[in-house]
């Protein structure tokens, strides 16, 4: 029996059914807690994942955030994931997130040959940059939320 | 050319328009987050005197709604055609609710508008769906991220997979899922909602297409993968109530390569 350990995977299963492959993996696996994505371009993307390495802050919000003149930048903590590290910096100015940045990012190349190739690109891709995410419609408020959380890491 | 990065609150989301310009964006994203704010004026059911609402209560008809309600509802009809009932814009309760469709119908329509005015080379990301410009020069722009099935508000937010679409004939991502508003597709065949996955993303041409597909599986249930496993030009990655994922076939081939 493997460890349940959500970065340990199982098997892939390529499942022919019905004539068509159905492939299964463990998704547990894939989302390891990992946190990045990079817009270098100041996408909001990159803010939200940002945010999820921090505690979700409601007291500040970005009209109370005291408009600062000059852009402001903090660096993240360099966040080690299964297969590598990575570090994001996030800039504002006039109160307003202008610019999200990858200042460090390494995989680790070349895993183990032994791994099935389909667990291979799933592991590979989530180690991949982005400029957009898709999820389910968030709302407003939700959007605000997790935007505030990566402003209250700015100094 | 230079930069243009745009957030617009509407339909109780928020719209980004991210892209590269040699002219003034300025007075074209106007335009384009005006027919956002025109077709939530007349459809948003959160507005009471909106054309829709007042469709809603009995108080209209169709043909005395704003001739673009008329073209929403045959267009809605094609879709439940199309997909063999599973995308459906009659609540439970029978009042016409197109909201699984209008964001995307807007979020198409205000992207003519920068088409038009020879913007063509951005992304728009719908509150969650994403459109890629036929003439997106960013590379990282073809690569679309898929949430977590939990809330980006929540602590466990990230990044599940990416998919990249350079060199593929996908332009448009599009996912339903239960993370953000919870069972809020309603199942238009029975009075049970589908408990075999808790999101799914639909890859696709357009995003309308994408936006339909992935309503009408997430009220499907599981059966959908085959249902869209046998469509052309379509492919769909489901995360399974169990956690576990399970796509159409061909997947695997839009997954991300790593980047070294």
């Amino acid at each position: 029996m493997q460890s349940s350990s959500k970065y340990t995977f199982r098997p892939v299963k390529v499942k022919k059914t019905g004539g068509f492959a159905t492939l299964v993996l463990v998704a547990g696996a894939i989302w390891g807690g990992i946190v990045f994505g990079v817009d270098q371009n100041g996408g909001w993307n990159a803010v939200l994942n940002l945010a999820s390495n921090v505690t979700p802050s409601t007291s500040v919000s970005p009209t109370q955030t005291t408009p600062n003149p000059g852009p402001v930048t903090a660096n993240g903590d360099p966040i080690n994931y299964p297969f590598g590290t990575i570090q994001l910096s996030v800039t504002r100015s006039n109160g307003k997130i202008s610019k999200v940045g990858l200042i460090q990012a390494s995989a680790s190349a070349g895993r183990d040959q032994a791994f099935p190739s389909l667990e291979q690109a799933a592991i590979s891709a989530n180690g991949t940059n982005f400029g957009n995410m898709s999820g389910a419609t968030y709302t407003t408020d939700t959007f605000k939320q997790a935007l505030n959380s990566a402003i209250s890491k700015l100094p | 050319m230079h930069e243009f990065n745009h957030l617009e609150e509407c339909m109780g989301t928020v719209f980004q328009f991210s892209g590269l310009s040699e002219i003034d964006e300025a007075e074209f994203l106007e335009s384009a987050t005006n027919t956002l704010h025109k077709a939530d004026a007349i459809f948003s059911l959160y507005k009471p005197e909106s054309p829709l609402s007042r469709l809603a209560r009995g108080e209209t008809s169709v043909s005395q709604c704003p001739g673009v309600v008329e073209q929403v509802w045959e267009l809605c009809e094609s879709w439940a055609k199309k997909t063999d009932g599973w995308f459906s814009a009659f609540t439970p309760e029978h009042t016409f609710d197109p909201s699984g469709l209008v964001k995307t119908w807007a979020a198409q329509a205000a992207v003519e508008k920068l088409l038009e005015a020879g913007i063509t080379d951005f992304t728009l990301n719908a509150g969650g769906d994403i459109l890629i410009s036929d003439g997106q020069s960013r590379e990282e722009f073809w690569r679309v991220a898929i949430s977590k099935p939990v809330s980006i508000a929540d602590a466990e937010a990230g990044v599940l997979t990416v998919l990249d679409l350079s060199g593929t004939e996908f332009r448009a991502v599009a996912t339903s899922g239960s993370a953000e508003r919870g069972q809020h597709i309603w199942n238009p065949k029975s009075n049970e909602n589908q408990q075999d996955f808790t999101q799914v993303s639909v890859i696709a041409r357009d995003i309308v297409e994408a936006d339909v597909w992935a309503t009408a599986a997430f009220a499907e249930g599981i059966r959908s993968l085959e249902r869209i496993n046998n469509q052309a030009h379509l492919e769909a990655l489901y995360v399974m109530a169990d956690g576990s994922l399970q796509a159409t076939d061909g997947v695997l081939a839009l997954l991300a390569k790593a980047t070294r």
